[in-house]
């Protein structure tokens, strides 16, 4: 083959490629390139392209008090999940990590379980608990459920920042004069502090979007926002899911992007620019 | 505590230098005894290695005088002060890691302020400190770096700098220079000895460096499976070996098994297990009949083409092989006489005689060049 065919080749090799990654990456995104348009539509039910666009959709979710209402407990449940699993979550790598035990990695094994664990069991016997309990249908009761699947996301980040902390760091911060607990606040904790702040916003994030454990477990005084889309779905089949998925979606994402600009910051001020 | 300024001139204050001590210290990992019953003290103003194979307890040592771990048994005192069990940040000690250790989070400056601002040093005063142990570690006008922006040899000057910027009783190294290349290693060496004269710093050094050691410390303990095997001046350490495994751990060496034969009053005798004689310096620990080791340094061996006259010390044999290593050139010289080969170093000046493989030779040695060491 000539030098010039070798290249005509590896032009329509590279071609090739990018229409694969461009339609993989269009089946990833094409139900949310759907919804978006959807979201704007001018009439009351589900059509693709509308056939005119309007706000109205957007303006009845902000002025409904059962889509409102769902939205805040949603927010108040996913703060409240965010700390307590962030809590536990850290103090559970640093003994995962740190300690030297017997079952450890049993241990672990256990703690990260709800990621791999069918979601529905995990809400079926927490449903069974909570309601001899009388758990079901309290925001702290929703609030466990939530923590418990968050739980996982917390450790796997903030384990992986403690398994990358030199601890010769502390020993060192020990012996030049600070406490335990300065050498803590000084050294380990901003080291570590982007895994924590990671861990938190998975576990946030994780507690907004839960759906299943949330069927199971509000009812009437608890209502959060995916339990809420799932009854608006099944009863009427409005453009306001299509509202309220495009402003979930944006507040992902913009989760998302702060994390990344707060890691990418993080990473300059440690090469001190 | 006092905390007094380092100047840069005259040294540290003279009568902040403390003696350690290390009294009957164990310290066992369950049924393992990583270090067993070790007792020895540090002058004030002393660079003191420990000098062993890995496993062979040192590191554990230095942990214990730094207080990461709490020995078994045993005191440890730094002058009068028992440290035995007072928690790192009360010891007033400074430590130096193999990873340097520093806060990639923090500027130079601030890495260095650290201890200072721990103990509560004012403003202005830290501002200062942190110029004079720049000005010490040559490297002045690094303050507002980071970490990662240095080369490993500025890191490692930085992580000594901020452990004596606050004048400790004591410097703790963690094999500092095991993570340099070779050139830069032994530059550093001499800079941190040139220093460690200057501020008359205490210093306790862990290394498996032989080399390292020798050049730098003003006395070596040699470790071995938790316990002092012997601890000396280089010199002593290589020129009287007290066993086997010092003798064998620094430097190279020819062993030949023996007896003694016979103890005179000014030398002694050896018979080697192949009925040659040795004549050997006297200890007072021989007796008659023991079984010893006859141990050859290989640079102090001379090889003679002729049968040379007036020897005390001399064997035949067959040059088997030649290595040449540039400044030196190593013979492998099998001596049917003493029924092993011998390992003997030559300096290579310019008009020196370069033996060949194959040819018949005669090897000879001062009686004070033999080192007898008990079996």
């Amino acid at each position: 083959m000539t030098a010039g065919g070798e290249l005509e080749a590896r032009a329509v090799i590279r071609s090739f490629y990018y229409i694969i990654c461009f339609l993989v990456g269009f089946f990833l995104l094409s139900p949310i390139l759907l919804v978006i348009p959807m979201s704007f539509s001018s009439v009351s039910y589900l059509q693709f392209p509308p056939p005119d666009y309007s706000w109205r959709w957007y303006i009845q979710f902000f002025t409904d008090p059962t889509w409102v209402q769902p939205a805040i407990q949603s927010l108040q449940i996913a703060i409240l999940t965010m700390f307590v699993a962030t809590t536990l979550g850290t103090l559970a790598s640093f003994g995962l990590v740190r300690g030297k035990f017997f079952g450890r990695q049993g241990l672990f094994t256990l703690l990260i379980s709800p990621m791999i664990v069918p979601i529905i069991i995990i809400a079926v016997a927490l449903y069974a608990l909570f309601s001899r309990l009388h758990l079901t249908d309290t925001i702290i009761g929703v609030m466990i459920g939530h923590t418990i699947v968050a739980i996982p996301f917390v450790i796997l980040a903030v384990s992986a920042s403690l398994r990358g902390f030199d601890e010769n760091m502390e020993r060192a911060a020990r012996v030049l004069g600070a406490s335990p607990l300065k050498t803590f606040f000084k050294i380990t904790f901003p080291l570590i502090r982007p895994g924590i702040i990671s861990g938190a916003l998975f576990a946030f994030i994780r507690s907004f979007d839960e759906t299943v454990v949330s069927i199971f477990l509000c009812s009437i005084e608890v209502r959060t926002l995916p339990k809420r889309m799932w009854e608006g779905i099944r009863t009427e089949v409005s453009p306001i899911i299509a509202a309220v998925s495009t402003l979930l979606i944006c507040f992902s994402l913009f989760l998302l992007i702060t994390m990344e600009v707060y890691r990418a910051k993080n990473k300059k001020r440690m090469l001190g620019k | 505590m006092t905390i007094n300024t380092i100047d840069a001139g005259n040294g540290m204050d003279q009568s902040k230098l403390q003696d350690v001590f290390i009294q009957n210290v164990s310290k066992n990992f369950g049924d393992v005894k990583a270090v067993d019953r070790v007792t020895f003290s540090i002058k004030g103003g002393e660079f003191l290695t420990l000098l062993g194979p890995s496993g062979s307890g040192k590191t554990t040592l230095l942990n214990m005088i730094a207080g990461f771990f709490r020995p078994t048994r045993g005191v440890i005192l730094i002058g009068e002060r028992d440290i035995t069990v007072l928690p790192p940040e009360k010891r007033d000690i400074g430590m130096t890691f193999q990873n340097y250790a520093l806060f990639p989070h923090m500027s130079v400056a601030e890495n260095i302020a650290f201890p200072l601002k721990m103990k509560k040093v004012p403003k202005q005063e830290i501002t200062e400190k942190i110029k004079k142990a720049l000005e010490l570690v040559r490297l002045s006008g690094f303050e507002s770096r980071h970490p990662k922006q240095l080369s490993g040899g500025q890191q490692q000057r930085i992580s000594l700098a901020r452990s004596i910027v606050f004048d400790p009783s004591l410097l703790l190294m963690d094999e500092p220079l095991g993570a340099l290349d070779k050139k830069l290693r032994q530059h550093m060496q001499l800079e941190l000895k040139q220093l460690q004269r200057k501020l008359q710093m205490t210093v306790v050094y862990v290394t498996h460096d032989q080399e390292e050691a020798l050049t730098m410390s003003d006395r070596i303990a040699v470790m071995n499976e938790g316990r002092i095997e012997q601890i000396d001046t280089p010199d002593e350490i290589y020129q009287h070996p007290k066993n086997w495994f010092v003798a064998d751990f620094i430097g190279e060496s020819n062993f030949i098994n023996g007896n003694i034969l016979k103890i005179n009053t000014d030398n002694s005798v050896v018979k080697t297990f192949a009925e040659k004689e040795i004549n050997g310096p006297k200890y007072k620990w021989m007796t008659a009949g023991m079984e010893v080791f006859v141990l050859l340094r290989p640079e102090r061996l001379n090889i003679h083409i002729h049968k040379p006259m007036d020897v005390t010390n001399l064997v035949s044999g067959t040059i088997q092989d030649e290595l040449y290593i540039g400044n030196i050139s190593r013979y492998l010289i099998n001596i049917p006489d003493l029924g092993s080969v011998l390992n003997v170093e030559l300096r290579n000046a310019q008009e020196t005689f370069r033996f060949k493989s194959g040819q018949d030779v005669f090897v000879s040695w001062h009686i004070d060049d033999t080192i007898i060491i008990p079996n």
